[in-house]
């Protein structure tokens, strides 16, 4: 970095790497969310869109047998559909821990892993809101300089573990860390 | 004296105008006048208070600020944790011979507090007892004393240099950071009346012409001339104005810009700091040799260095990547780019060419010209986009007209991201966003093995490099 000669830093140096003996992060195994924090989206989930269905059918109702019918059939499709989507939602979310980093998956249709690797971690924090304690749930939050990554619905002794996990790494990272900005 | 300063700087140029404006229009009642004077003695009186309470102090190997009118804040920060302190003369500060200083810590992404209006020499004596507190490596030898003598000029520009930055730049670009100018041009234009002069200027046009759609051409094209002369010259202005006698100064501690002929701008940051390096260039500014180069920095403080040679730009990019190798950008991105670029545009000249039909029957074909437009500009910017993973860096370079290039280490990653859109995961390709704590890089549409041999890679790298980022 400095362009001062003999500067260890230098020596580090950067030898060409066959990329293909890289360790590949696809072939970890994703961890699956807590099968609570599934429950939970869809009962909220299915909250909504009963509430939103009730107030249709019974509108509906008020007009005509006909139309009721065919309103309610739709009504109870919508809370069907959204359910799924939301299951199938938090089905496809993962995480996945390996030494040095940390990665996180989400999406159905279009997909994403966010990775942080543990020595870029600056902060980490866990938040519980009412109803996820009443789950027993909690999601983390990885903060860095430059981003950062929140997982949901985990379990509150995943979550604290993994926190500790974290802060530990990214502590012992820090202290190994080379100040190259002194001449 | 500098209260009243102070003073009319809180109120704000704008409000000043407003208020210019109100008692020149003449409609000033009596309680108007009274709560806007009353207003402004508030604002002056609080001003006061503010400026009579903020103070601050270097104890030892701390520098504690206090401030706060009714609740008192005070700061205690270790000098070592001081990043940068950016000095800064504005015009105001000119006249009473002072600046402001900025402080950037380790622990903010942004300024912590500026100390506004203090002499240069207590700034500089700031500046100077927090770069002599940085930790120094164990095993280098540090300097006897004084960071000047070590004080290395990188580069510099010459007024010439700053006219030929300022002619190649894009000009319209200049219009429109001046746009409120121009919205004020527009009110004196309905004043003056100048519309309807133009428009019978037109008319009489379209008497000579024999066809009143020539003259209108014709003025558009005067238009677009006299914009294209207006926005170069505030450019030149802008640039002339900003950068004036441009430095960039190698220091003990890292790099230090200062530029500004009205309002002088000095800013410093360690080598570290620097996240990644781009750079923009206009087409004129190819053909001539120079970039605009951009090391941005953790934090506010990006260093923009117009009018950069290829000599300077080696030079920078030693100081950062420890070498001087040009980034390969031997890659492309996929060509579905080109079909993706050009679906949006057809479905709605398609859309737009069906109820177009009823009213102008064939000539409603004519819009799929715009597709014909769009596939042809995707097809340059996707031939000429390209990008690359080095040893130590990944790369970008993209160009329509303009030419834009990003370099970023790959130990400076904070977050790697592999993702994939609906499009993306049926073609088997995928987006890679590396994030540093200076913006992102991101590139489309790669082969998804690329993006994720890219991803690992980079991770190693983290893993690996064990020198500072921020």
């Amino acid at each position: 970095m400095d362009d001062t000669n003999g500067d260890p830093v230098l020596d580090f140096a950067n030898p060409a790497i066959d990329v293909s003996d890289l360790p590949r992060l696809d072939d970890h195994p994703f961890e699956p969310l807590d099968p609570a924090y599934a429950r939970l989206r869809t009962m909220f989930a299915l909250g909504f869109a009963g509430a939103v269905a009730l107030v249709t059918v019974a509108s509906a109702l008020a007009t005509s047998s006909w139309v009721a019918v065919f309103v309610g059939a739709a009504a109870l499709a919508l809370v069907a559909a959204v359910g799924t989507a939301h299951r199938i939602e938090v089905a496809h979310m993962g995480y996945v821990v390996r030494e040095h980093d940390l990665s996180f998956r989400r999406g159905v249709i279009g997909r994403s892993v966010a990775t942080i690797p543990f020595a870029r971690v600056q902060h980490v924090s866990i938040t519980r809101g009412p109803v996820e304690r009443r789950y027993g749930l909690a999601s983390l939050q990885l903060r860095t300089a430059g981003g950062e990554v929140s997982i949901p619905g985990l379990h509150t002794d995943v979550a604290d573990r993994l926190k500790q996990l974290v802060a530990d790494r990214a502590g012992v990272l820090a202290d190994a860390e080379i100040d190259t900005d002194a001449a | 004296m500098f209260i009243a300063v102070r003073f009319t700087r809180r109120l704000g140029m704008s409000a000043v105008i407003a208020a210019v404006l109100f008692v020149s229009n003449g409609g000033l009642g009596l309680a108007i006048g009274v709560l806007a004077a009353a207003a402004a003695t508030a604002l002056l009186v609080f001003s006061a208070l503010s400026w009579w309470r903020f103070t601050f102090m270097v104890d030892d190997d701390e520098l504690v600020v206090t401030r706060g009118i009714l609740s008192v804040e005070r700061l205690v920060i270790p000098l070592d944790r001081v990043q940068s302190v950016a000095i800064e003369q504005r015009l105001v500060h000119r006249f009473v011979g002072l600046v402001s200083a900025s402080v950037d810590t380790a622990g903010s992404s942004g300024v912590e507090f500026v100390i506004d209006a203090i002499d240069e020499k207590r700034a500089e004596a700031l500046r100077r007892v927090a770069a002599d507190s940085r930790p120094v490596a164990s095993g280098t030898e540090q300097p006897a004393s004084g960071t000047q003598e070590l004080d290395e000029v990188v580069l510099r520009r010459t007024p010439a240099e700053l006219v030929r930055v300022g002619v190649t730049k894009v000009p319209w670009a200049g219009l429109a950071a001046f746009a409120p100018l121009i919205a004020l041009a527009g009110e004196l234009d309905e004043q003056l009346d100048v519309g309807s002069r133009l428009e019978r200027l037109v008319d009489r046009g379209g008497d000579v012409g024999g066809g009143s759609a020539i003259a209108v051409t014709a003025l558009v094209v005067a238009m677009i001339v006299a914009a294209t002369i207006v926005g170069t010259v505030l450019q030149l202005a802008r640039e002339l104005l900003t950068n004036w006698d441009l430095t960039l100064v190698r220091t003990r501690t890292g790099l230090r810009r200062t530029a500004g002929l009205v309002s002088t701008t000095s800013r410093s940051s360690t080598i570290r700091r620097i996240q990644s390096i781009t750079t923009d260039e206009s087409p004129p500014q190819r053909w001539l040799g120079f970039t605009l180069l951009r090391l941005r920095t953790f934090g506010e403080n990006d260093i923009s260095l117009p009018g950069t040679r290829p000599a300077e730009v080696a030079a920078l990019r030693t100081m950062v990547f420890g070498h001087a190798d040009e980034p390969d950008l031997d890659r492309s991105i996929s060509r579905w780019f080109v079909f993706k670029a050009t679906r949006g545009v057809a479905v709605v000249a398609v859309l737009l060419a069906v109820p177009s039909w009823v009213v102008f029957g064939w000539w409603s074909l004519l819009l799929l010209g715009a597709v014909a437009a769009r596939w042809a500009a995707a097809r340059r910017q996707w031939r000429l986009r390209r990008w690359s993973l080095d040893g130590d860096r990944v790369a970008e370079a993209y160009r329509f007209v303009a030419r834009h290039t990003a370099e970023v280490p790959l130990h400076k990653a904070q977050v790697v991201t592999v993702s994939q859109s609906f499009f993306e995961r049926r073609k088997g390709l995928a987006t890679i966003n590396v994030r540093t704590a200076a913006g992102f890089l991101a590139v489309p549409l790669i082969p998804y093995r690329d993006a994720a041999a890219v991803r690992d890679r980079i991770l190693l790298a983290v893993e690996t490099d064990h020198r500072r980022v921020i």
